[in-house]
């Protein structure tokens, strides 16, 4: 049962709005600082549910790059960042890899996928001397 | 580590080892490999030309400021008058743009007649001594303080690196060992003379030893015996490059008149287009103190602008520093030990090391010969060494001729210095070739440009990682100890752990 | 394989691609894309973030995937490509080339564009003192080493410079691994976007200094460590304030310089200030029949508006390249005033060049409030905008008809910004 309050940099527009929020077990109490709507709800979902879009990349094997860039195909929780990370360390593609494949499904639960962001063909040897 | 595969060989046995692989350890030992003797040549650090030599500025002195009674003075003019038929043989880049001592007052303006003097009876060329209108002709943004000039025409320009590296693959194509990443550790004696010289990889026979180890002459000389008739100090001198934009800033090397210690801090065109700006000169305690400081660097524009007003610090792409062996009577120690017979010191050779160098490496032979060393001429011997040549600048018949045997002559890897990738494999594969990116710089030039290996420093780890049959982590800026990456993309996280948890 | 063209666009980066696109689609027969490396995106390859095509394709895109979208473009279009290229020299109506496996060869094109992008500021240009270890990158060699090459480039990282490409390297570092010390900035203010100063600093709790900068660089082998110290007004180091921070490498974000090498040795004009070429409307630098857009013009922000000045460049290098239309005849100058440190382009031309409308692209040069920019003919206002924050990294454009500037030869055009 206790108010909290946290000071957001509003990234929606380039004027970074310092938004303080005020809450109370989830419950919104006031929003201050920001100049438009659209701060308003991003200063509040910043304090609920913080979310961001990975980008990475993931190990290829047998490809003309050894990696892949990646992302996640929408924002997932913030504090599940590192943990993806993780996951994705221990993950290693098969050359070819096409752009849009699913690298990693259904991350932790939440529904969203990582995606490769690049093509990656597969190794030719004749480039090899 | 294994680093096996990329070992130069060790011989087990040779008649002359000569220790310290800058500029005067590879003039001597191409100049031994002349003779029918057994040569090798150790150098403890990775590449040639890491030591002292690095941190010279390319100057080859004519010899008019040194005393004619000192070994310097001797050996000066002569050694600079040999500097043509030694680059043209090793297809080494040279030229004389000539030397123009400058005095800022009246007391200094005579004082030229000093080193005139100096020059007539060391062998100096082609002298004239200028008024102010005269060296304002020939120098148009000298500063007008300047009152009075010594010219010196057979001044010349070369880079120390390049040579040395073309000096060592001369002496190995006549048959000499180069070998790298080879250290010193003690010596073996019998009674008082060096029988075996005792390194990291193991022992060498020798029955002569020249001691050219630079900044560690006095080190190796105390190792062959506690009792050293020479002493050597360190003093540091700091230097920055100008953008080839300012190459024109000066047209010849611009001196100041000498102190007792230091020729000055001057402002020198170089082979390569750059104009060089310094050394200032100050004693260290530590040798490896070869860190720029921005003292040194408001000190050596405050000077050199007192010579050309124009010169400035925003002028410059780089800046480095080198460390200059002083031995205590500040002349060059040519001489066998008196408590070594078979080891012949060469040490102390600060400036006018470089422009000393050919014939300090004849003087040094000379010496090996009264020391009993038998010196017979090879009849078979070849002088001539061809440079890696710069793809771009070839006429069109060679390129097409070099592309149709190697694709990878058309693909260029350095955008800045138009360096392909023919030329850095060519720099690797070579006897005495590169073995980190250092090496590929002063062999190429690839990463010496503008971008200063922005765009092609990725490319050249990868080439020096499959040629040298090594992973990239193993790829050295100068050797164990300056990795570039550390491991995988993905293995940190799987090494480290979690960090900074969100 | 043809080596007379009529379009030839140097670059296949997301400033040449757009340019050659648009060339093609505005009537150009042969369009021929030079590029050095194997595939063709430019640095857009290695910036696996998302930013990339927010106001030209409305959507979030990373940079592979900005690149993708125009290379599959072009392909459909028709333009030629030649990957493995490097340009060696440029004049008028033609370049010399150096292809791998075929060698140096020259290339007739009727004209040109310049789209070469930049490199970044180096180390040595910033004479840190210190010595000169392994570990000392700047962010894009980094970028591309981690993201490309596939490596780690060390362990503790400090950065100096508050530019987007630190930013983004200061999270990619640390999502694999790595420890960021500090981000430092010389400036009072940041360099970079503040949406990556919020995704790449503060989630990661990096923190930022102002007014700070690296005066020494440890280790003779590898950087052991660096001296930070906080700057004047002056951007002088305050003594007494220097500490010691240990790390394994510095990187440095510290400015990108247009890449104007090939512009240089053919004699094109350079404005010091941007360090491209001077250009008029029609984006044609001082030789004619050669354009220039994107980074190798002046140093942008957002993909986006490198592809639209760039599909301006190459619409007007096709019309060159028809005869239609190009001749840098009558021009009026751009001025740069109050506040404003640059203006792109420096010249309007009046003859038609088949735009109606002009894109002027400026930066200010200090970090104000809500501000108006005016664009001034005679002492009189004819076109203004309201910008609700004005900073010299966020590049500000406005689009003017050139019907209502109505200007004359022998007039000019100042550009000023005054904090309202």
């Amino acid at each position: 049962m206790t108010i909290k309050s946290h000071l957001v940099t509003c990234i929606v527009c380039p004027q970074g709005c310092q938004i303080q929020v005020r809450y109370e077990d989830g419950l919104l109490l006031e929003i201050k600082g920001n100049r438009c709507k659209r701060g308003k709800s991003y200063a509040w979902q910043e304090i609920q549910n913080p979310q961001r879009i990975l980008t990475t990349t993931v190990r290829v094997i047998g490809g003309e790059l050894p990696l892949v860039s990646v992302k996640t195909d929408r924002p997932i929780p913030k504090e599940l960042i590192f943990k993806t990370m993780d996951l994705l360390a221990g993950i290693e593609l098969k050359a070819p890899v096409k752009m849009g494949q699913v690298v990693l499904d259904n991350i932790l639960g939440t529904g969203t996928n990582v995606v490769a962001t690049k093509t990656v063909k597969k190794q030719e040897d004749s480039h090899q001397r | 580590m294994a680093t096996s595969n990329i070992l130069d060989t060790l011989p087990e046995r040779v008649d002359v080892i000569v220790i310290g692989g800058g500029l005067i350890g590879t003039l001597i030992l191409r100049f031994l490999s002349r003779f029918k003797i057994q040569v090798a040549l150790l150098e403890k650090e990775i590449d040639l030309a890491m030591g002292v030599t690095k941190g010279n500025g390319g100057v080859v002195h004519p010899g008019h400021a040194v005393k004619p009674e000192t070994l310097k003075g001797k050996l000066n003019a002569r050694g600079c008058l040999m500097y043509d038929r030694i680059c043209r043989e090793l297809d080494v880049p040279f030229a004389r743009p000539g030397m123009l001592m400058c005095a800022l007052t009246d007391e200094q303006a005579s004082e030229l007649k000093v080193y005139y003097e100096y020059g007539l009876k060391n062998g100096v060329p082609g002298m004239e001594l200028l008024n102010q209108e005269q060296v304002r002709a020939i120098e148009p943004n000298i500063s007008p303080e300047v009152k009075a000039g010594l010219f010196l025409p057979s001044a010349g320009m070369v880079n120390p690196m390049t040579l040395t590296v073309a000096l060592a693959e001369n002496a190995v194509k006549n048959g000499a060992y180069v070998c790298r990443a080879t250290e010193v550790i003690s010596f073996r004696k019998e009674r008082d003379r060096i029988a075996g010289v005792v390194t990291n990889r193991g022992e060498i026979k020798a029955k002569y030893v020249i001691n050219a180890a630079g900044l560690f002459a006095e080190h190796i000389a105390r190792m062959a015996h506690e009792e050293v008739n020479f002493k050597i100090n360190f003093r540091k001198g700091e230097q920055w490059i100008l953008d080839k934009e300012f190459g024109k800033l000066v047209y010849h090397h611009v001196y100041p008149l000498p102190t007792a210690t230091t020729k000055g801090i001057v402002l020198c065109p170089t082979i390569d287009g750059n104009v060089y700006v310094g050394p200032n000169a100050h004693w260290v305690q530590d040798m490896e103190d070869v860190s720029t400081t921005k003292m040194g660097q408001e000190e050596v524009f405050r000077e050199a602008s007192r010579l050309i007003p124009e010169a400035r610090s925003n002028m410059a792409i780089t800046g480095y520093a080198g460390i200059r062996p002083v031995a205590h009577h500040e002349d060059f120690i040519i001489e066998p030990s008196p408590f070594v017979p078979n080891l012949l010191n060469v040490a102390g050779i600060q400036s006018p090391g470089l422009g000393a160098g050919p014939a300090i490496a004849e003087y040094a032979v000379r010496q090996l010969e009264r020391m009993g060393c038998p010196l017979e001429e090879k009849p078979d011997f070849d002088p001539f060494r061809e440079s890696i040549p710069h793809f771009v600048s070839l006429p069109h018949y060679d390129q097409n001729n070099l592309i149709f045997h190697d694709q990878s002559w058309g693909r260029v890897i350095c955008r800045c210095e138009n360096v392909t990738e023919a030329e850095i494999r060519e720099a690797i594969r070579r006897p005495v070739g590169a073995k980190t990116v250092d090496g590929i710089k002063i062999r190429t030039r690839a990463g010496m440009g503008r971008c200063q290996g922005g765009f092609c420093r990725s490319r050249v780890l990868k080439i020096l990682a499959e040629e040298l049959g090594i992973p990239l982590e193993q790829v050295t800026k100068k050797g164990h100890g300056s990795e570039f990456v550390i491991c995988g993309t993905k293995d940190l996280r799987r090494t480290e752990g979690l960090k900074n948890a969100v | 394989m043809q080596y007379d063209v009529d379009v030839a666009v140097v670059g296949g980066g997301p400033a040449g691609l757009a340019a050659a696109l648009a060339a093609k689609e505005a009537g150009a027969s042969e369009v021929l894309l030079v590029d050095r490396e194997e595939q063709l995106g430019g640095i857009l390859k290695q910036c696996i973030h998302p930013g990339f095509g927010i106001s030209f394709f409305n959507a979030d895109l990373t940079g592979p995937e900005y690149a993708e979208r125009f290379i599959e473009a072009i392909n459909r279009a028709g333009v030629k490509t030649l990957n493995k290229t490097a340009v060696l020299s440029i004049k008028p109506r033609s370049l010399t080339v150096l292809m791998e496996g075929k060698g140096i060869k020259e290339i007739s094109a009727k004209a040109i564009v310049l789209a070469m992008g930049c490199r970044e500021r180096t180390r040595e240009a910033l004479g840190i003192p210190g010595f000169r270890p392994a570990g000392v990158f700047t962010a894009g060699l980094a970028q591309r080493l981690i993201n490309i090459e596939g490596k780690m480039i060390g362990r503790r990282i400090v950065i100096l410079g508050s530019g987007d490409v630190g930013l983004i390297m200061a999270r990619r570092s640390t999502l694999e691994g790595a420890v960021v010390e500090g981000v430092y900035e010389i400036l009072p203010y940041p360099g970079g976007l503040v949406r990556n100063i919020v995704q790449c600093l503060e989630d990661y709790g990096i923190p930022l200094y102002l007014s700070h900068t690296v005066t020494f660089i440890h280790g003779n082998k590898r950087v052991e460590g660096v001296n930070v110290a906080k700057v004047d007004q002056n951007l002088q180091p305050i003594s007494g304030s220097e500490r010691y921070i240990p790390c394994d490498t510095l990187l440095l974000s510290v400015g990108l310089i247009p890449e104007n090498e090939l512009s240089r040795v053919a004699g094109i004009e350079i404005d010091k200030r941007t360090g491209g070429p001077i250009v008029d409307s029609m984006m044609q630098t001082s030789l004619s029949g050669i354009f220039a857009c994107g980074n190798v013009l002046h140093v942008h922000d957002l993909v986006d508006n490198v592809t639209q000045e760039s599909i301006k460049a190459g619409k007007a290098a096709a019309f060159f390249s028809l005869g239609e239309r190009g001749k840098r005849e009558i021009c009026v100058p751009t001025i740069s005033g109050k506040n404003v440190r640059y203006v792109l382009p420096h010249l309007i031309n009046l003859m038609d060049d088949g735009e109606e409308n002009v894109t002027f692209y400026l930066r200010v040069e200090k970090p104000t409030g809500k501000s108006k920019l005016n664009l001034i003919k005679n002492g009189e206002t004819v076109a203004s905008k309201i910008e609700p924050l004005a900073r010299p990294s966020e590049m500000i454009s406005i689009t003017v008809n050139k019907k209502e500037l109505s200007l004359q030869k022998g007039e000019s055009l100042l550009f000023e910004v005054t904090e309202i």
